[in-house]
Parts: C-alpha cells; structure tokens; sequence
C-alpha cells in the first residue's frame, strides 16, 4: 500500500473533521476519494503530506509516518490542491525556474512537453492567470520531478469541460508509473479514469474498493427503482445513498 | 537550496531592495554633505524623516522577505515542496544580511573614507554596528513576521504588543513607583539595554525556531506576549546594574580618598527654608526645584508636590585633574536604634548641578521627601543618611585648536572644527569619531595672556563600553564655548580679546571608579526653616 491511514481524528476545538477513518491506497491506482463539501477530504490529505498533525491515529506515506514526512519525501510526492497559495507577482518561467532547483531530479521535457500542451504563457505573472491556467500551472509543475505518489486536491474544481478534457487526456496519461491520489465531489471526471474509490461523509469513511466491486457492494442500499444504467449514474446514485444511510444512522445514534 | 529560493526572492523584492538602498544613499549623502556643522537647515529638516523611512524600508523589506513563504497557515506552496527547513530559514537570514546589512557596510565604509578616516581602523567598528543591527533590528522583526502570514496580520500584531508593552508600563509605574525604571536615564542604563537586547534576541531566536521547525504559531504569539512584558517587568536593580559598572571601573581604587561630609558650619549659617516646591511660582520651581520636581511630576501621584529642603554638604579628597558625578542618591530617616524610617531614591540634585570639579565648592545637597513622609516624620529629630552612587573621572588627554577655522585630527577625539556662531558670541567646537565618543569634555577658551574663560564642562553619563548607535559608525559630539554674553549681563574674561587669537583646550575625561559613598546628618527636624542639627 503506497498510503494507509488508521483511526484518523482530526479535531478542530469542538468540531471533528475526521472521525477515526482508516483507509489504504494500492499502489500503482488511480485512487478518488469522494465526499461532499466540508467531508473532510482536504483534512485528510492535509494530513498525508504532514502539513498539519492528526490529533490522534497514524497515517503511513510511502512507508513513513507522515508526521516524519520530510524534504526527501516530499521529493516523490507531487502535490496540487485548489487553494495552493503560488507566489502571484512571480511569472510562469520564473517559477518553473525555482521548481528547478529545488529538485534533484527534474526532467525538463517533460516540464517542456507539458507546458507546450498545456499552452502555459512563460512571461505571464501567476496572479494574472485564470484560474483554469493557474491549476493546469500547478499540475504541470507537479510531474516533472516523476513522483512516485501524485495527490491532487479537487483538481477539476471551477474549470470548464475543456480544460478537465485536456487535464484527464493530457496530464493524468503522462503519469503511468504514478500512484494518483485524488479527492472530488465531480463524479463525471472521477468515473472516467478512477481505478478505486473512497466515499467519505463527516468525516467517516463509507466505502473503499475497485470501482469493479462498487456497484455488488451498493446493490442493497440503491433503491428499487432505480434502473441499472451507465456506471456513471450508478456512481453518483451509490453516492447519494450511501451518504443518506450514514447520515440517519448519525442522527440515531447518540454522540 | 537556498539559491534558488533567494534568487526567487529577489525576483520578487527587488524593487523594495532598490527603494531601501536608494534611502540609504540619499541618508549617507545627507550627513557627510552636511559636514560637521550641520550644513543647511532644509536638508537638516530631511534627514529626520528619511531615517524613519529608512527604518520602515528595512523593516518592510525583511518582513516581505519571510512572508514570501509564510510559515502560519496550511496553504503555501513551500510546504510540499522539498525544502529542508533550515534552509529556508538560512536563505531568509542570508537574503535580509545581504540586502539590509551589505549595502549599510558599503555605505559606512564610504563614509568613513569620505570623512578622512582609516578603513582600517573604521572596519571592526563598522561590522560590529551591522551586527549589533542585525541583532537587535533585523532579526526580532524577522521573529514578528514569522508569526504572521501577512503584513496586515503584523500590523495587528505589532499594534496589539505595543498596546500590550504601554499597558505593563503603567502598570509597572502604578505599583513601583519610583523604583519602576532604576536605571532609566542613568549612564548605567546600557546594562539594562543590553540585558534587554540580550531577552529580544533569545526570544526571536526560540520563536524562529519554534516556528521554522515546528510551524507552533498560537505558542511563538504567546511568547511574543511574555517577552513585551518581559521587557518591562524585567528591571535590574539599582545596586546590580551599579554593582556591575563598579566592576568594570578601570581604576578600583581610585575614588578611595573621596569622602562626602555633612558641612555643620555652614549649616549654623541661616539657610534657605524648606518649601514646598508646589507652592512656589513656576518660575522659583523651577530654579529651586529642578529635577526634583520633574522627577514628582513623572513618578508621583498627582497633586503630592515634594518637601524641598537643601543640607550644605562637602567633597573632600577631589584633585585638581578629577571630576566627580553623582550618578543617584538615596535618602533614608533612621529610627532611633539605626533603623530607617523612610527609605527612598533622591531625585534631589547637587547645587550648583552638573559634575563636581573642586573640593572647595560650597554644595547644597537638594532633598526632596514625600509629603506624606514629612508630614508623619517632620516633627521629630532624626538622623538622616544619604546613600551616593559616584563616578569619578580623571583627564585622559587635553589638546589644543584654533577657536576659529581650527582644524585637529586625534585619536581620541576623531576629526574637530571649530568656527563663532553668527553673532560671534559663542565658539562651536563639533568633532566626529568613529565608535564610541567621549561623553565628558570640558573645554576651556585661553588668551594669548594666559587668561582663561571658566572651563565649560559636558557631560552626559553614559558609561557603555561599545557602540552606542543603531544608525551610525560615525558619531558626532560637540560643545558650545560662549566668550562673551550679547545681553552684558555676564562678563568673560575673554570677551574683550580678538576672537581669532582665542584657542580652546579640550580636556577629555575617562572613567576611574564607581564607587558607593554615605553621608549621614546628626539628628534634625525637617520642620524647621533652618538645618541647625541641633
């Protein structure tokens, strides 16, 4: 297992964002982790590359306790999230310039490669990119230096189909060696190129597996008259339903 | 990895770099083109504010610095990247020494060049000022802005530790009283600051620390908090800081003869009454009352004006080359069986003020006692002891200029010009050294018939061993010797010679001892208008 989580709390003062979820990446998948806004997806990821401690359980990184997660580490992690704070005033080249001399390994065809298709203007400030360039920016400076895990927090989140057509097709098939693991609440993009799926809801884990074992795993809980349809559908319907189970439960079981 | 995270910073902070280094040229221009007079009035007027611009640039420009990648928070991009933290905080460093503390040591090198001094001798001087900056400038602020994510947040900050500091002040005042600040205003004061120097640079190391390695931002604020109360509640005692200044004194023993003497025949004379200074006009407070006053006025409760009374009180053991400066008296009223009844600090002043260069002086000690203290002890006959804190000095060197268009070089005193004011009734001697100036000087204007003006003595107690400034390897000192008074109200001996035939003797004085001396009253009653000691 490239990540494995076990028991994660994260406790903020009176809120809990995870509640004791434990979960394992296989490595060499395409693994979404899936769950509505305020999940706690973002907590959990921010945990797995140490950028805040959990308050109680373990999570392992490539092998390592990830609050010993280091400079070498970090190496082999790639890492985009939607809120990833980038220096605005730096511009495009310069910042692909200082990427390079923070990594040992850094194959600059691919950095070429990637910033030719994804069209990445060099003498453009980053504060003055749209937000769709600003990520598609992020994501080409996260597979240059061949991480052996990439995360990507929402990837998709506020861009239009053609950027998320140029991300799956373009970015994400440059990766094959590549363990991805990625969180979202989009469904569509997630179904086309996910190899195993988490859903998680307050903070708890609902399921984890291959999306081949999803659909005879949620079976009982989809309601009767839903059609068997494209698995696209079934995606979101297991959603939703497992989701709605693990909120009644909730409410009737006393804190 | 700390190339390319400077030359990242400096893609991205080099305009402010250029606007710090452009204000620290036009500030050295400013004071070398200003020569050692001063130079005109409106270039005069702009160095004041450009040295605050100057310190809002450097300030700025080093919290920019850390905040490129700030450490609160959970989004920057440098927390998944593979940086070693302590490189970041070592590129951080090295970035604010190059472009705050670099161009500062090239400047003052040109300045000393300039002026006609040795690089030489001027370097450790200069290095040991960018240190001493960097020290208690650069990396506190560095501190501040590792705490906070963005310039607003350390304004907030900042406003709130201040809020903090001037609250703990007046709450130190309110409980302490006098005793709040022993050494404020003292020449002992640098031991405090030093002390206090010392506190700022422990603490913003332990916040960088804490926050370059273990990103613990609630805790590094906390700390923050307890070290602006730390910097007020912190106060050395009188008797430590003084203790400490003994024994770094040059000359032990050389205050040995030194004896301060109750002077009982001039006491029988009839005295000045005792006043209460609140009473008196303004103008009389100010002639009688003098520090005491201002002392009340800063350290007492409102509307308690001290009780005045002056005891005629003599030096012996002074020589003729030796001053001697009261650096603090403290007065007590003892009991009958030796035990004081009243204990405090005296900001009574000896009369006539300033340092004491003759055992034939007639003084008159100034004692200034709390109402409240006079009206429970003033009815009874008590013995009173006066506790001094003294400095003596002795003449290091003496040397000689022109008193008009004079021109001297020394070691000692660095390079001197002397020139008459505008209306010639006063010779303006300025000299400017590098590192430490001399803090008492006594100049005397001499005639081509050995006859002298009175020696015009300044003296400004500040016993610190190293560089007093932030701002400046060159520091400058001077004195005003008047020759003749434009109102003829005062008459020099001098006044009526050719003014370009004066010369002034400059006598230099140093440190020999500091050292505790008492002098205790027979029994008195502060009640009565005379001290009889009966």
């Amino acid at each position: 297992m490239i990540i494995e989580a076990h028991e994660l709390v994260k406790s903020y003062g009176g809120f809990a964002a995870l509640r004791g979820l434990s979960l394992q990446v296989p490595e060499g998948s395409v693994f979404a982790l899936l769950g509505a806004n305020g999940a706690g997806k973002t907590t959990l990821i921010k945990i797995l590359v140490n950028i805040i401690a959990p308050t109680s359980g373990v999570a392992s990184v490539l092998g390592t306790d990830s609050r010993e997660i280091g400079p070498p580490l970090l190496a082999q992690i790639g890492y985009v999230s939607e809120s990833q704070s980038l220096p605005r005033r730096l511009r495009v080249e310069e910042f692909f310039r200082y990427l390079r001399g923070c990594y040992l390994h850094w194959d600059r065809g691919i950095e070429a490669a990637l910033r030719r298709q994804l069209q990445l203007p060099s003498e453009r400030r980053i504060g003055a990119l749209s937000h769709g360039m600003r990520m598609k920016m992020a994501l080409a400076c996260a597979l240059p230096f061949r991480p052996k895990l990439l995360i990507l927090d929402e990837p998709f989140s506020g861009l239009d189909a053609l950027v998320r057509e140029e991300l799956v097709t373009g970015f994400l098939q440059r990766a094959p060696e590549t363990t991805v693991f990625l969180s979202s609440h989009e469904l569509d993009e997630v179904e086309r190129i996910a190899t195993h799926v988490a859903f998680i809801d307050a903070g708890q884990l609902l399921f984890q597996g291959s999306i081949a074992s999803l659909t005879a795993h949620a079976e009982p809980l989809l309601p009767t008259d839903a059609t068997p349809g494209p698995r696209r559908a079934a995606l979101r319907d297991v959603f939703i339903a497992m989701a709605r189970r693990a909120r009644a439960q909730d409410a009737v079981t006393p804190p | 990895m700390i190339r390319p995270i400077m030359r990242k910073d400096w893609s991205l902070l080099w305009p402010l770099v250029a606007i710090a280094i452009v204000l620290q040229i036009s500030l050295a221009w400013f004071a070398h083109s200003s020569g050692l007079f001063g130079g005109e009035l409106a270039p005069r007027e702009l160095r004041r504010p450009l040295t605050v611009a100057w310190f809002a640039a450097i300030g700025a420009l080093v919290v920019a610095v850390v905040h490129q990648d700030p450490i609160p928070g959970a989004d920057q991009d440098w927390l998944i990247r593979p940086l070693p933290r302590t490189e970041l905080l070592l590129s951080k460093l090295l970035f604010a020494v190059l472009v705050v503390c670099g161009p500062m040591l090239a400047l003052d090198c040109a300045r000393v060049l300039a002026a006609g001094f040795s690089l030489s001798a001027a370097l450790p001087v200069i290095v040991y000022k960018e240190v001493y900056l960097l020290i208690c400038f650069v990396i506190p602020v560095m501190a501040l802005a590792a705490i906070t994510a963005t310039m607003a947040e350390l304004l907030v900050l900042g406003t709130t530790l201040a809020a903090i500091f001037a609250a703990a002040l007046s709450l130190e005042a309110w409980l302490l009283g006098a005793e709040h600040c022993p050494t404020c205003d003292s020449g002992v004061s640098w031991i405090q600051h030093v002390l206090q120097h010392a506190g700022v640079l422990v603490g913003a190391g332990v916040v960088l620390l804490v926050q370059y390695y273990h990103r613990r931002t609630a805790a590094s604020r906390a700390l923050a908090v307890i070290g602006a109360l730390a910097l007020v509640f912190g106060q050395l005692p009188w008797s430590v800081a003084f203790g400490i200044q003994r024994w770094l004194a040059p000359a032990p023993h050389a205050a040995q003869a030194i004896r301060f003497v109750f002077d009982e025949e001039r006491s029988r004379a009839p005295q000045q009454e005792s006043v209460a200074a609140g009473s008196l006009p303004p103008s009389t407070r100010r002639s009688t009352a003098g520090a005491a006053e201002r002392y009340f006025e800063r350290h007492g409760p409102a509307r308690t004006a001290p009780v005045l009374f002056q005891l005629p009180v003599r030096i012996d053991g002074l020589r003729p080359d030796e001053l001697l400066l009261v650096d603090r008296s403290d007065v007590a009223l003892l009991g009958s069986d030796g035990t004081p009844r009243y204990r405090g600090l005296n900001p009574g002043e000896l009369n006539p003020p300033g340092p004491v260069h003759s055992a034939d002086l007639a003084l008159m000690q100034a004692i200034a006692l709390p109402a409240r203290v006079y009206r429970d002890l003033g009815a009874q006959q008590l013995p009173l002891r006066l506790d001094y804190s003294i400095t003596l000095m002795k003449v290091r060197g003496q040397h000689v200029i022109s008193a008009v268009d004079g021109v001297l070089r020394t070691e000692e005193l660095g390079a001197c010009a002397t020139r008459p004011d505008e209306g010639g009734s006063l010779i303006q001697l300025r000299c400017q050294k590098i590192g430490l100036t001399p803090f008492c000087i006594g100049v005397t204007a001499r005639g081509p018939a050995d006859q002298n003006n009175p020696e015009v003595l300044q003296c400004d107690p500040d016993y610190r061993p190293y560089l007093p400034t932030l701002t400046d390897a060159l520091n400058r000192f001077g004195v005003d010797v008047p020759i003749r008074d434009p109102t003829g109200l005062t008459h020099y001996p001098l006044e009526a010679a050719n003014i370009r035939t004066l010369q002034l003797l400059i006598k230099v004085y140093a440190v020999q001892e500091h050292a505790v001396r008492s002098l205790l009253t027979p029994r008195i009653r502060l009640i009565e208008a005379s001290m009889s000691g009966k």
